[in-house]
């Protein structure tokens, strides 16, 4: 319960600083950085995968509403956590998934949690950017917004980390 | 079947995601006017593919029912082109005399045709109970087919042009001079026959057409038989030939029409009178 209650209290944090903060960050026209993702990164190994999917999606959908974007953020995180099992099992040992490991700097170290990061913000970036210009006629300009916008949500949560999830330890 | 529930439960989280993405794709749609109008510039060529391809589909299902109103129709003109004809007519149109036209059509469909006989013959899909009789003339979309020679209930048979020997006498005249004669089928071949009876003074040429005489009560006047082949040879000339190809296809015989000569057993009576 009170697991529950941490995470729900997080969804809620990142949700907010979403809205008010994170979004207001744009260095131009179609660059779109985020932070939310890094909620998923840290969710346990062992979190079911359709759970992990619905929620995603719920938040997605809720951070639509709020920023009025439709259902880019609901689809684009759908992809993500459809996706992070598969990676998951890429990136981590069997002992790793056994002991329902959260997944951070700490516990990951930095190299292994911002190059999964990477690849989990590329797919989430990539159906976000698809989904805004809706359009294939310009791969280039796609392609640009896709690995810059992947870059820079990197570099955010790499910050969000390092300012705030080190002390901690 | 088990194992395909299977397949479709091991990839349950697939069809979640997609139902997911598909309903976030719907709010992104609904949501901003370009997204609409680029969807809408997709799928307009898409749905028109589509419709036409349905519409195409569905002419080719309807097209034996369409095929059998172009029939009624095609009966239709014919029915008004021999009114004239029998009227003298080769333009207007009489409504008074209509009446006056002594021959009425009944369509039928082939059902059996022989080709490589001496004595070729067809079966019709009609029969007395429809109205046919023996003695009916038959005739298909080129010209004439036959004559019915044996009606049963629901079925008829009868000899179709291909005929050796006295089994079909018509009477046919080349529509050019008008000159007459008697169309012959000597077995050869499948596409030709000969007019005999020919004067020797006549000329023909190809492509003439040469159509019924119309001085049996079977056919009326002017009916396409078939067309000039060739020049009469000398040999031709002299025996009164000319050899002609049938104006009806019959490999390609589908739909035919009945004649039924209204006088006809008013004419039996008059130039038969000792027959009961």
């Amino acid at each position: 319960m009170i697991a529950f209650l941490n995470y729900f209290v997080r969804g809620l944090l990142f949700l907010v600083l979403e809205w008010l903060v994170v979004s207001k960050l744009e260095p131009g026209p179609g660059w779109s950085p985020v932070l939310y993702p890094m909620f998923f990164f840290a969710l346990p190994v062992q979190f079911s995968a359709s759970a992990r999917m619905m929620l995603g999606f719920a938040f997605g959908l809720l951070l639509d509403l709020g920023l009025g974007t439709g259902g880019l953020h609901a689809a684009s995180t759908t992809a993500m956590t459809f996706v992070q099992p598969f990676i998951l099992r890429y990136f981590l040992s069997v002992d790793e998934r056994e002991t329902n490991l959260k997944p951070g700097p700490k516990s990951l170290g930095w190299l292994r949690y911002l190059w999964m990061a990477f690849w989990l913000l590329l797919v989430h970036q990539f159906f976000y950017q698809l989904y805004s210009l809706f359009s294939l006629g310009a791969p280039v300009l796609l392609l640009m917004r896709w690995i810059g916008n992947t870059f820079m949500s990197l570099a955010l949560i790499g910050l969000v980390q390092g300012l705030f999830f080190k002390k901690k330890k | 079947m088990k194992n395909l529930f299977l397949i479709l439960r091991k990839l349950r989280l697939l069809w979640v995601f997609l139902l997911f993405h598909g309903i976030s794709l719907v709010f992104i749609v609904r949501q901003f006017k370009y997204h609409q109008s680029v969807l809408f510039e997709t799928s307009a060529p898409l749905t028109r593919e589509w419709w036409t391809r349905v519409k195409e589909a569905e002419h080719f299902l309807f097209l034996t029912s369409e095929n059998e109103l172009l029939h009624k129709e095609v009966n239709r003109l014919r029915m008004q082109v021999m009114q004239q004809q029998v009227n003298g007519e080769s333009l207007c149109w009489n409504s008074d005399t209509a009446l006056l036209v002594p021959y009425s059509w009944l369509p039928a469909r082939l059902i059996h045709l022989t080709l490589n006989q001496s004595q070729n013959r067809f079966t019709l899909n009609r029969g007395s109970l429809q109205g046919l009789k023996a003695d009916m003339g038959v005739i298909g979309p080129g010209g004439v087919v036959g004559v019915i020679t044996q009606v049963g209930p629901h079925l008829a048979t009868g000899l179709t042009l291909m005929n050796e020997g006295q089994g079909l006498l018509l009477s046919v005249r080349l529509k050019s001079s008008g000159e007459l004669g008697n169309l012959v089928w000597d077995g050869k071949s499948a596409c030709c026959a000969r007019i005999e009876g020919l004067a020797t003074h006549v000329k023909v040429n190809p492509s003439d057409t040469v159509e019924t005489s119309g001085l049996s009560s079977i056919f009326p006047r002017g009916i396409a038989v078939g067309y000039i082949l060739e020049k009469r040879s000398d040999q031709d000339v002299e025996a009164g030939y000319a050899t002609l190809r049938f104006a009806t296809r019959f490999s390609a015989l589908d739909h035919v029409m009945v004649l039924d000569y209204t006088y006809q057993a008013e004419q039996d009576t008059l130039e038969n009178p000792e027959l009961p």
